[in-house]
């Protein structure tokens, strides 16, 4: 009813009884053809109840590697390898608040907290303008909210940990507060090992989250979450390391009026990691590193007209990096205290996005950000002769920067395009141009990421990285959009990737960009998925063509690998197939299945040998020159609900699966070892033998 | 099962931490590498210098193939040319001696039997800078031995010199325990049908040459390098060298180490560095980035064609030090070859039947012991001159009797007793 003035207007309405239908409201149910985003992947917790798991932890990172464009450079290795990216290049956000190592017991489990994990969206190509920072990805994670009308909690306990969250009213319907904690016995298993290595190891880690959501009128809610995971693990008698996460965040969503809203985000993070060496000689220490970060983010929404969306923002960080302290750690060692330099930069953008829907069938998302950064003082940075390589004859010069005072400022436009066009109602072609900056770049010596990795911010002397990317997809829905068929190709190119010089040495070096070298890279790929999402048989099934390259070209000798032409990157694996299956037989059982192809990784191998300064040498092919085995790997579940009475004290499930059930040997790495002077390759595998789980979940 | 498997991965999960969780694995077809490697630092002394060409070899083999053959020359920037002459696998001596002098350039040519021709960059001798001290100090490590650390220190007042090498070499001498003037002649033998017992005639005749002291030497094994770059003052001080465990045999009658001390390029240093780097063993947690480390010889017919070593020009300088055991007061070190001595019996009682005990008659052993040691079969010589000839003889290994089986009866120009 549209009322034009003053006036009355009287009338009756008649009662009358209608049985209605039952109503299914479905969201964002044909979002995959709807949307103007390229290479978005969506994954709800509440769908992967099913999934056979390892050692009874339903993991919601790992489920997202089992997606096309999304991979790892093995079973037990942290981050991730999207679209061709290193694994630094990934935005990872806990509800806003970058997780920087999201993961405990270096990869095998993620630290996500599964029961209050709500969703993860996953933006391998237009990443969204509000969204920067990173070359790669987004993985955008959010955490449920509480339980509004009344407490209610769900648990589990698997072979080696014991998770437990709980909801809670705080006012009714208006405020709730989730919290999740979850820890592993494993520490004591090992000590009831009769092996005494392994009696004396340490392996542990525990997580907690916790989350509390206030409407406080119809126009304004605040939330936060302050989340904290802690992992303790020995490599060696000797060593101890630790290294947690803590994150806090607040968010105020407030409505002016139907047309503007606005959200303002505070985020904190910090991640830090701790080696305590305790030998039996006087060469004790203890080693540290840290990064903190804050951020300010204001994001506003202007429903300006049908046609035009325009969102609109800004937003600020701090980071404050240590990039290592050794001290010694008791009175008898020798060890002398270094602390590195302290690191600062500020990173700040603004950015404006219009959804603009043209005609029925074509919608643009237009979006621009500017990223600016400023590294700041103090500091102390080296000046090098132009045109040499940089070692320590090459410096010229040392400039030092007081407080605050900008070293170097980088900054750059950022395109985030894409579009939709209909061709059918259920089929649609989208694309995208996106380029992204990335000023924090993760030093490892590894192929794979590992926590004791440090983050190191752009200065004068490390650029930041840069990429662009174009993608096209095609995306159709069948059977009332209960089949999602997709297939996307893209092409990257980055420029100023990080890698290192042979031999490098990346901890505790002040003068480290002498072993950093800075090369382009280049991925491409076509990603294939098929999805079910209802009935008896669901699951997916993703297959992907990808190649990733890196080329390190200078006219230097000591800078140039594989004579300055494209190589493949560590983690190039090119074909990479993964099935995911759920059959319900009953309502109280439900078998599931899931299957990974992958080929190996490249490596580089011993070629030769040689003798030099009267030792022998083993001469290495080129960079990546030879692959590992390849990867497969089939995993089996058995659902078990329990039964479905009225009264009982909770609902609950049992979930018994058998991880590798083939019990194929993949190779974790592979290296080389001289024998007696012969060289022998071997390799390192972790779940050489199908491992059997029995989980017990309870909800009330 | 299930607890089985799960304590499985964890021992898998731990082992992986401690990098031993690991089995065998054939790459399949790995293509072999066959380059040439080049190995060569000419000095600023006056001398023949060596040029040293080999190539690399297949993993399980355990020899480099040495390239002979090959006309080697080195010509400098005042169009000296001097050529060098194969002397042994894979070694080249220059014809004439000469030295590096500073402001010049040196290229080296290489032209391999099949007519490959290969040059190195153009290479300046580096800075001079010289050893200021030699010298030794008792050390206890952290595994609690104790022993002689050799150490070298260098005042530097060359700031342009920064990067250096070390090279060594140990001479020592070594008094054979278990000597005798005498060798033992084993003539007019019989042998019984049945292979056991065995007559023979014995002669004691003096030895010809000196087989009681000798001198070893030992090059150094691998790359020894240390910079003053990252130093505040250019001078190095206490740079280990060698490091000796106070019972190690060569301390056993006196020791001398001469260090030689190379100035090297960033370039040479760089290359060095890398090379030792991948050689060092890598846990799983700091592997370095392998890769193919490149020098600076090259192949002037096929650019793509690799060539591993570095043509060095440096500046060195030597120092050489003598010492006991005793100036340690060190307990004095087992004989460097563990001394196996037999007693045999050489008793006439050839056979005996049924005695009880036993005497024994163990010529056929002593001839075997002896006279394959007459085949250059190295198997056991007399320890001294049994009396009487007729019981029992002490045998011992040629190592611990002839000294000449390790090291060489010439004493060295240099020795100083």
């Amino acid at each position: 009813m549209l009322v034009y003035g003053d006036g009355n207007l009287n009338f009756e309405v008649l009662e009358g009884a209608e049985q209605l239908d039952e109503i299914l409201i479905e969201a964002k149910k044909d979002d995959n053809i709807k949307t103007a985003v390229v290479g978005v992947t969506t994954i709800d917790m509440a769908g992967i109840k099913n999934i056979p798991v390892v050692l009874g932890e339903r993991d919601i990172l790992k489920i997202a590697t089992t997606m096309p464009g999304v991979k790892t450079a093995g079973e037990g290795a942290s981050g991730f390898n999207v679209r061709g990216g290193r694994t630094d290049q990934n935005l990872i956000l806990l509800d806003n608040a970058v997780i920087y190592s999201p993961s405990h017991f270096l990869g095998f489990f993620s630290a996500l907290n599964p029961f209050t994990t709500g969703s993860l969206d996953i933006y391998k190509a237009s990443i969204p303008a509000e969204y920067g920072g990173r070359l790669s990805s987004v993985f955008d994670i959010k955490t449920k909210d509480g339980n509004l009308t009344k407490f209610s909690g769900e648990g589990s306990i698997g072979p080696v940990t014991a998770n437990l969250s709980l909801e809670t009213p705080i006012v009714k319907e208006k405020s709730s507060l989730i919290l999740g904690g979850r820890a592993t016995y494993s520490g004591w298993i090992l000590r009831s090992l009769d092996d005494e290595n392994l009696k004396n190891s340490e392996a542990s880690f525990y997580d907690g989250i916790v989350k509390y959501k206030h409407k406080l009128n119809i126009n304004n809610t605040i939330q936060t979450s302050i989340y904290y995971s802690n992992d303790k693990f020995s490599i060696t008698s000797d060593s101890l390391y630790r290294y947690n996460n803590q994150l806090a965040s607040l968010k105020w969503d407030h409505e002016f009026n139907e047309k503007n809203k606005a959200e303002v985000i505070l985020v904190n993070s910090q991640y830090k990691y701790n080696i305590d060496y305790e030998g039996n000689s006087n060469r004790n220490f203890d080693f540290g590193y840290k990064i903190n970060e804050t951020q300010l983010k204001l994001n506003f929404d202007y429903f300006y007209s049908k046609k035009h969306k325009f969102k609109y923002g800004l937003s600020s960080k701090l980071y404050n990096v240590n990039p290592g302290t050794i001290e010694p750690s008791d009175l008898n060692s020798d060890v002398e205290y270094e602390s590195l330099d302290k690191e600062k930069g500020l990173e700040s953008a603004i950015y404006i996005a219009d959804l603009f829907e043209i005609t029925d069938r074509l919608l643009l998302d237009i979006g621009l950000r500017y990223s600016f950064y400023a590294s700041l003082g103090p500091a102390t940075q080296n000046i090098y002769q132009d045109g040499l390589p940089r070692n320590p004859s090459t410096i010229i010069g040392q400039e030092t920067y007081g407080n605050n005072a900008v070293v170097k400022t980088y900054g750059g436009p950022e395109i985030r395009t894409s579009f939709r066009y209909f061709l059918t109602p259920s089929f649609s072609l989208k694309g995208s141009y996106n380029n992204t900056i990335q000023y924090i770049h993760l030093l490892s010596n590894n192929t794979t990421e590992a926590p004791i990795d440090t983050w190191k911010l752009s200065d004068l002397n490390t650029k930041p990285q840069r990429a662009q990317q174009i993608s096209l997809g095609l995306y159709k829905n069948l059977d009332a959009s209960n089949i999602e068929l997709s297939l996307e190709g893209y092409y990257k190119k980055m420029k100023d990737i990080l890698d290192y010089k042979i031999g490098a040495d990346l901890i505790l070096n002040e003068n480290l960009e002498q072993e950093l070298l800075q090369g382009q890279g280049k991925a491409y790929g076509i990603e294939f998925l098929l999805k079910k999402k209802k009935g008896k048989l669901n699951g997916w099934l993703g297959y992907s063509y990808s190649r990733s390259f890196v080329k390190l070209d200078s006219p230097l000798d000591e800078e140039r690998v594989n004579n300055g032409d494209y190589f493949p990157a560590n983690y190039d694996k090119p074909h990479d197939f993964t099935t995911v299956l759920n059959y319900k037989l009953t309502h109280r059982f439900s078998f599931s299945a899931n299957f990974t192809y992958q080929t190996g990784r490249p490596i580089t191998f011993p070629i030769g040998k040689y003798v030099i300064a009267n030792e022998e040498q083993v001469v290495y092919s080129d960079r990546n020159q030879y692959r590992i085995p390849d990867y497969y790997r089939l995993d089996l579940g058995l659902n078990i609900e329990g039964n479905h009475k009225l009264q009982k004290l909770a609902h609950s499930f049992w979930n018994i699966s058998v991880f590798n059930v083939l019990g194929r040997n993949n190779p974790y790495s592979v290296f080389f070892v001289n024998d007696d002077g012969k060289i022998q390759a071997y390799q390192t595998s972790i779940f050489t033998v199908p491992i059997p789980t029995i989980t017990y979940n309870f909800k009330f | 099962m299930k607890k089985a498997a799960i304590f499985k991965f964890f021992l898998c999960f731990i082992i992986i931490l401690h990098s031993s969780c690991r089995e065998p694995f054939e790459p399949d077809s790995i293509d072999f590498l066959d380059a040439l490697v080049v190995e060569s630092t000419i000095t600023n002394e006056l001398k023949k210098h060596e040029v040293k060409l080999s190539r690399t070899y297949a993993l399980e083999n355990f020899e480099p193939t040495y390239v002979n053959n090959a006309n080697v020359r080195v010509e400098d920037s005042n169009n000296n040319l001097y050529s060098f002459s194969l002397i042994s696998d894979g070694s080249y001596i220059s014809d004439s001696a000469f030295q590096a002098i500073s402001g010049v350039t040196y290229k080296l040519y290489i032209t391999t039997q099949d007519g490959k021709e290969y040059e190195s960059d153009s290479i300046e001798l580096t800075p001079i800078s010289d050893i200021t001290n030699l010298y030794t100090e008792i050390v206890t490590k952290d595994n609690g031995e104790t022993g002689i650390q050799i150490m070298v220190d260098n005042n530097n007042t060359n700031s342009s010199a920064q990067y250096f090498r070390y090279q060594y070499e140990e001479t020592y001498k070594i008094i054979a325990p278990n000597w005798n003037l005498y060798e033992a002649v084993l003539t007019n033998f019989s042998v019984a049908s049945n292979g056991d017992a065995v007559e023979f005639d014995s002669e004691f005749i003096e030895r010809t040459q000196e087989e009681q002291i000798c001198f070893i030497t030992d090059k150094s094994f691998g790359i020894l390098q240390t910079s003053t770059s990252d130093l505040n003052e250019n001078s190095i001080e206490k740079f280990p060298i060698k490091f000796i465990q106070s019972n190690d045999g060569v301390l056993r009658d006196r020791y001398s180490i001469l260090v030689k001390q190379f100035v090297q390029s960033i370039e040479a240093y760089t290359y060095y560095e890398i090379v030792n780097e991948l050689g060092e063993n890598q846990n799983i947690l700091s592997q370095t980035q392998p890769g193919f480390v490149l020098g600076n010889v090259s192949s002037l017919n096929d650019t793509q064609e690799k060539v591993i070593g570095f043509f060095e020009v440096s500046s060195v300088s030597e120092k050489r030090v003598f010492f006991n055991y005793s100036d340690f007061n060190f307990p004095k070190p087992e004989f460097i070859f563990e001394c196996n001595l037999i007693e045999l019996d050489y008793s006439i009682n050839a056979t005996c039947g049924p005695c009880s005990p036993p005497i024994r008659n163990e010529r056929a052993q002593i001839y075997r012991l002896l006279t394959t040691f007459e085949d250059d079969n190295l198997n056991y010589l007399i320890t001294e001159i049994p009396q009487p000839l007729e019981g029992i003889w002490r045998l011992t290994n040629p190592e611990c009797g002839d000294c000449t089986t390790l090291g060489t009866n010439i004493e060295p120009d240099f020795w100083e007793d």
